[in-house]
């Protein structure tokens, strides 16, 4: 209590975060609330506002700080033990060890040494009591393992975080012929094209839209985007996300010969003046067939039989005769005095997403990092040897591993076995 | 000859070599001898060898890597299993067999699961036509194999501390390697495991960016994946952490295990996302 007392406040916190107990609580606080999320809420927006919440923001935050000060906390240590040789291992200890064994000790320290180096060791040799001791060590290189995974695992956070505040996120979608302005962003993008591969079966294979990305009027550049192919331009992204259906109208005044044409999209009004009505496209069926129940429903995603189902309003947006007409494509229809409507064609648009995620190439290089870091964690072990000089002519060759404890143990018979049979003899 | 006919006749005798090693492992087990061993281990390289001709039979007949739907990962996940237990066994030369009779069940019966799943060979929707499902899927067969035999491990563990607390090892524990030996292995498989997962995780996340727009969008099969690396994660911990190893490291690398398991199965049949490829 007394030694708490002694503490300030910054260093019981600097404590707390860097106890591997709070480490494990944290990850065991992120799975609760995750795993919460994922599993009981239901997509979209209730997950989101878990996710986007000041308490599991916070508990990142706090990983992170946790994260941060285990690694200020072991680094000396760690770069002591990358760096730093250990000769000092007394008899008594090296009794200890897990993996012991037994040479002629009449060889020369210098030849046992060598052979030390050439399974990968770093050796050295001192003398106590004009009695020998070489030191040996491999694989130094895996302390580093822990402090560089956690490092990228902050950096990992943080790209995430700088995501969130820098980061911006929109679409537009449109037809072939549309110009999307981002003033935002320093330049335009023109949609030059867009059309969907189908396969035999009707169903989609890949959409295709391509775009155009102008700058200060000059085209700068044309790329067609697929489903995974996104256009990267200055940091920002167009993804083909998304696409829909429009239908041609055309108005006729077959006494004087005049018309009018429109492009309507699902739930898309246009008004026709000369009568003073709205055509209202309620919805386009790209496969038009009826349900049991009555109702208009599509068979495919594949134009194999357009019908428009829509419905006449008058200028008060009233409907006018039936709730809702079905009519296919390229058929005329007479309406009154010499007037006709036809829904001339189909043509398909694109939706994009629009997204800058500046945090990305962090993001990526701290993933590398990170499968960097698990590997020197899980594969370099570092292991050390000794060779001390002992009493009545023998040698003992004694042995430690941080982590991989069976590994080394089968290592370690190969070396005394090598140690035992050098320079000649047993 | 018709390949998928071929596919099939392959599956099935795979199927059979993997229980015929499995009964050998356990014999060998029970008598100890080496030569059951030997046999066991021909016998599933062999179920090895039969399961390679049938993935790349429906490679051929798919003309794409079979990697997409809930039946063909099911196959590749007890592939992988199988592949990464021979490859343990393999590399500690033997020494360590009698862990088979508590590996090989698992491939069994994620075989089995594979063949009450629908089969039919469906053309790639967009998202899924790209270069990254090969590395994506490909580092969760060794993920899972991985975490498979952890977790058999990790019962193996909990059965002989339970028979060593009762003072009474008896005849099956008895044959058991000691506990710290069996905590290195599980440690071992966890950390390949650990590895290939975090592996997925981030080709995953390069592969979303480019297919969705952002790399991480916590959808509920993102999120699970994130779940079980937290779970090994604690376990990498706890082996470290007094008062956390030995019995509740075991359980957390079981629990991991079945958090693979949910996000596999349990995901795309109870929620909904981006991920729901059936």
């Amino acid at each position: 209590m007394n030694r708490q007392e002694e503490k300030g406040i910054s260093q019981q916190i600097w404590d707390f975060l860097s106890s591997m107990r709070v480490g494990i609580g944290l990850l065991l606080a992120l799975t609760v609330m995750s795993l919460y999320a994922a599993t009981f809420l239901e997509h979209g927006e209730a997950m989101e506002r878990v996710y986007t919440s000041w308490w599991f923001m916070g508990t990142l935050a706090v990983t992170a700080a946790s994260l941060l000060v285990c690694s200020i906390n072991r680094f000396p240590g760690i770069m002591k033990r990358v760096h730093v040789l250990k000769t000092d291992a007394s008899p008594g200890w090296l009794d200890s060890l897990e993996n012991r064994a037994e040479i002629a000790a009449a060889k020369r320290p210098e030849v046992l040494a060598e052979a030390l180096k050439k399974k990968g060791f770093r050796t050295g040799i001192s003398f106590d009591d004009g009695k020998y001791l070489i030191s040996a060590d491999k694989g130094r290189f895996g302390y580093l393992g822990s402090l560089v995974t956690h490092i990228s695992l902050v950096l990992i956070l943080a790209a995430g975080f700088y995501g969130v505040v820098a980061g911006d996120e929109g679409g537009a979608a449109g037809f072939a012929g549309r110009l999307i302005e981002l003033p935002q962003y320093g330049f335009d993008v023109r949609i030059d094209d867009f059309t969907i591969a189908y396969r035999d079966d009707r169903s989609v294979e890949q959409y295709y839209s391509t775009l155009t990305v102008i700058e200060n009027g000059i085209e700068v550049k044309q790329e067609t985007i697929f489903v995974n192919r996104p256009l990267r331009h200055r940091g920002v992204n167009f993804y083909q996300s998304t696409y829909g259906w429009g239908v041609d109208v055309v108005f006729t005044n077959t006494v004087t010969g005049e018309g009018e044409e429109m492009l309507l999209t699902d739930g898309q009004r246009g008004f026709y003046h000369p009568l003073g009505i709205y055509v209202n496209v309620l919805r386009f069926f790209p496969d038009f067939t009826m349900t049991q129940g009555g109702m208009p429903t599509t068979r495919s995603v594949y134009p194999a039989n357009p019908g428009v189902v829509f419905q006449f309003q008058d200028h008060h947006g009233q409907v006018i005769g039936e709730q809702f007409y079905i009519e296919p494509i390229g058929r005329e229809i007479d309406l009154v005095d010499g007037f006709t409507m036809e829904f001339a064609g189909y043509r398909n648009y694109t939706g994009l997403q629009i997204i800058k995620q500046p945090g990305k190439p962090l993001a990526l290089f701290a993933s590398i990092l990170l499968i960097v870091g698990l590997f020197l964690c899980f594969y370099i072990y570092p292991r050390r040897i000794w060779v001390r000089q002992g009493e009545d002519g023998v040698a003992l060759v004694a042995g430690t591993s941080y982590r991989n404890k069976v590994g080394f143990g089968l290592e370690f018979e190969q070396i005394t076995e090598k140690l035992k049979t050098v320079g000649g003899g047993q | 000859m018709d390949p998928v006919f071929s596919e099939q006749a392959f599956f099935v005798s795979t199927f059979a070599l993997y229980i015929l090693a499995a009964i050998f492992y356990v014999y060998y087990f029970t008598s100890g001898k080496n030569s059951a061993g030997k046999r066991a281990t021909y016998i599933a390289a062999a179920g090895l060898f039969t399961h390679t001709a049938a993935i790349v039979l429906r490679t051929v007949e798919a003309q794409r890597a079979p990697l997409s739907n809930q039946y063909e990962f099911a196959s590749v996940f007890a592939f992988g299993i199988v592949l990464c237990y021979i490859i343990l066994e393999q590399r500690y030369r033997a020494r360590y067999q009698v862990f088979g009779a508590f590996v090989m069940p698992f491939a069994i019966i994620v075989m089995a699961y594979a063949a009450t799943l629908p089969r039919d060979i469906r053309p790639l929707m967009p998202a899924l036509q790209s270069w990254w499902l090969k590395f994506h899927v490909g580092t969760a067969i060794f993920a899972y194999g991985s975490f498979a035999i952890a977790c058999g491990l990790a019962f193996m563990y909990l059965y002989r501390a339970r028979r060593e607390e009762s003072g009474q090892l008896g005849f099956v524990a008895g044959k058991f390697p000691s506990l710290a030996v069996i905590d290195d292995f599980i440690y071992k498989t966890v950390a390949f495991g650990f590895l290939f997962q975090t592996l997925v995780i981030v080709t995953g996340a390069v592969w979303a960016e480019q297919a969705w727009g952002r790399y991480w969008g916590w959808d509920p099969k993102e999120t699970w994946s994130l779940i079980t690396w937290f779970i090994y994660a604690i376990y990498l911990h706890a082996r470290f952490t007094r008062g956390w190893g030995g019995k509740k490291a075991a359980w957390f690398a079981i629990l991991g295990f079945a958090c693979v398991l949910f996000t596999y199965i349990g995901v795309n049949v109870l929620l909904p996302g981006l991920h729901s490829y059936r």
